[in-house]
């Protein structure tokens, strides 16, 4: 090795440690802090468990409510962005051309470029339109909030779907027209599979993304006090508001407790979501190829 | 024997007609039996556990009412209110002549919050004049010993530019002065209260009802921040928050206003460290 691999080896090197012992320290921070807390009482206060977890009485102290609603709201936002972005992705990689696929892509930039809470704005104005347009009953709740959350994490599968399907050499996407498959066929049978491990990639990262958010639904529906989500037309309580909350108002070291708890609570969440997407990505790699 | 039993027993009396005030409290809650539906609130985070106590008690008394609270700050439950989002909208600061007139808001105050100054438990510091707190905060006076304090420089936090904490400080403690542009930002009181308590040179602001033993209030021209010289009128760093309706309240908002306002709402004033507006 020369002296300037030397230093690019030890740079990268030094580059990787450093990244993991920030992300180690953070974690183990964080289950430090909230772990001391984690018990019934985090998630239902001084309420019984089951009558809490099936919402026959309201939870006042407890963070489950919270979760609930973060799982219905992720959910929601992905079930939404989900064929959009597929779409999208797919017809920046396969079928736009020229002009028309620079454009596309123009508006996707700037689309994740957006700060989230200018989403959150864009969702309040929309209420108020529609409020004084066609919907006066209209207000602000879990669907708006969704929406938003979608249009916010949008970018990221489109992304995804795009360069996962990108990255197959042209000789393999070819296979399948060459077989005399139709456009149909083929992206069903050889392209998506192919793809697919990438696609949930960004899918993870949305859905992540769309768990943390706490700006665009703030303006759009979260409040402090909904007890489950009784419907997409209600208000809901989530994890970030509360977090949020909680780490601007405590007046408690116990209040902040609470709310490193909530965080570890909003990373277990964030990492079964990533292993149900792990586990779904092999189950589908069993069946199709 | 007989007679002492008739004495505990007249003791026992006694005892419970002097808890009677208490019970009779209660009775504020009767203002909403029969009543029933959704009554939503948004705005000041500062308002959120006062409110949540009061929808808590309510809920339990009669579970025919759905009460909610959202956050959002001061700004958000103005327009919010304005547009007809929520039935409450509460802002920390009151309303400007613009936005009442635009959206014909009514505004009800309902509590008196203190905004002080408070540097680390270990600084010999506690008194400063309304100048030095001018000039530490523009940036002229820079060490503690300028002020009768250790020979240590002075780090300045102050709150971001949307707090209503900052507004009232900088408008009744340094007279609408200047912040040095090198003081921290801080998000919020309880973070304010934990940087103060971690960095012996700190000094900073946040509301009275934040403070505890971690940090050390610090008077200005000899007036501590403490409730009791916010209640009474000698603290002049107070600001009030208020609830605020879009023309006369409902019957349900009427109803949540009256017992915010009256001896029981009073009381969960006070327990989340404010002072009711009414004393």
């Amino acid at each position: 090795m020369t002296g300037k691999d030397r230093l690019i080896f030890f740079f990268a090197w030094s580059c990787a440690l450093v990244t993991t012992i920030v992300v180690c320290g953070l974690l183990g921070f964080i289950a430090w802090q909230g772990g001391a807390v984690l018990g019934p009482a985090l998630f239902f206060g001084d309420a019984p468990a089951w009558a809490a977890i099936s919402g026959q009485i309201p939870v006042w102290d407890g963070i489950w409510p919270a979760c609930a609603g973060t799982l219905v709201l992720v959910l929601l936002a992905a079930a939404l962005a989900l064929p959009f972005g597929l779409g999208c992705g797919l017809y920046l990689a396969v079928l736009a051309k020229g002009r028309k696929k620079a454009f596309c892509s123009l508006c996707i930039n700037q689309l994740a470029g957006t700060p989230s809470i200018v989403m959150g704005l864009f969702g309040f104005a929309m209420i108020l339109f529609l409020r004084r347009t066609f919907l006066p009953g209209a207000n602000t709740c879990l669907l708006l909030a969704g929406v938003c959350l979608a249009v916010l994490i949008l970018p990221y599968i489109v992304r995804a779907t795009q360069n996962a399907v990108e990255a197959i050499p042209l000789t393999q996407r070819l296979i399948g027209p060459s077989l005399g498959l139709t456009l149909w066929q083929n992206m069903v049978h050889c392209i998506l599979p192919q793809a697919s491990r990438g696609i949930l990639g960004g899918v993870i990262l949305a859905v992540g993304r769309a768990a943390e958010d706490t700006a665009v639904i703030l303006l759009t529906g979260v409040v402090a006090n909904a007890g489950l989500p009784r419907g997409v037309l209600g208000p809901f309580e989530a994890l970030p508001f509360t977090i949020y909350y909680l780490a601007a108002e405590y007046r408690s070291q116990s209040e902040l407790q609470t709310g490193f708890g909530a965080c570890l609570v909003l990373l277990i969440l964030s990492a079964s979501l990533f292993v149900a997407a792990r586990w779904i990505q092999r189950k589908i790699e069993n069946t199709w190829y | 024997m007989f007679r002492r039993i008739t004495f505990v027993f007249l003791c026992l009396c006694t005892a419970v007609f002097s808890l009677q005030p208490v019970w009779a409290g209660s009775s504020d809650l009767s203002a909403f039996d029969g009543l029933s539906g959704r009554l939503t609130i948004a705005g000041g985070t500062a308002h959120i556990p006062v409110m949540k106590q009061a929808a808590r008690q309510i809920m339990s008394h009669n579970p025919d009412i759905a009460i909610t609270v959202a956050g959002g700050g001061s700004g958000v439950g103005v327009q919010k209110v304005g547009a007809g989002l929520v039935d409450i909208g509460n802002t920390g600061r009151a309303l400007s002549e613009k936005e009442r007139d635009k959206f014909g808001l009514k505004s009800y105050a309902f509590a008196v919050d203190g905004v002080g100054l408070a540097v680390h438990p270990d600084n010999p510091v506690n008194n400063l004049s309304k100048d030095q707190v001018k000039g530490i905060f523009a940036g002229g006076i820079g060490s503690w010993k300028q002020v009768g304090g250790a020979d240590r420089q002075i780090n300045l936090y102050t709150r971001d530019e949307a707090s209503g904490t900052r507004s009232v400080f900088r408008k009744k403690a340094l007279d609408k002065g200047p912040v040095a542009v090198e003081a921290n930002v801080i998000q919020s009181n309880g973070a304010m209260k934990v940087a103060i308590s971690r960095d012996p040179d700190a000094i900073g602001y946040l509301s009275i009802g934040h403070m505890d033993d971690s940090v050390s209030g610090v008077a200005i021209d000899g007036v501590s921040p403490t409730r009791e010289n916010a209640k009474d009128g000698s603290y002049p760093v107070v600001r009030k928050l208020y609830m605020n309706t879009k023309g006369e309240p409902g019957k349900l908002a009427r109803a949540f206003i009256d017992y915010l306002q009256g001896p029981r709402g009073a009381h969960i004033v006070s327990e989340n460290g404010f002072i009711p507006a009414g004393q």
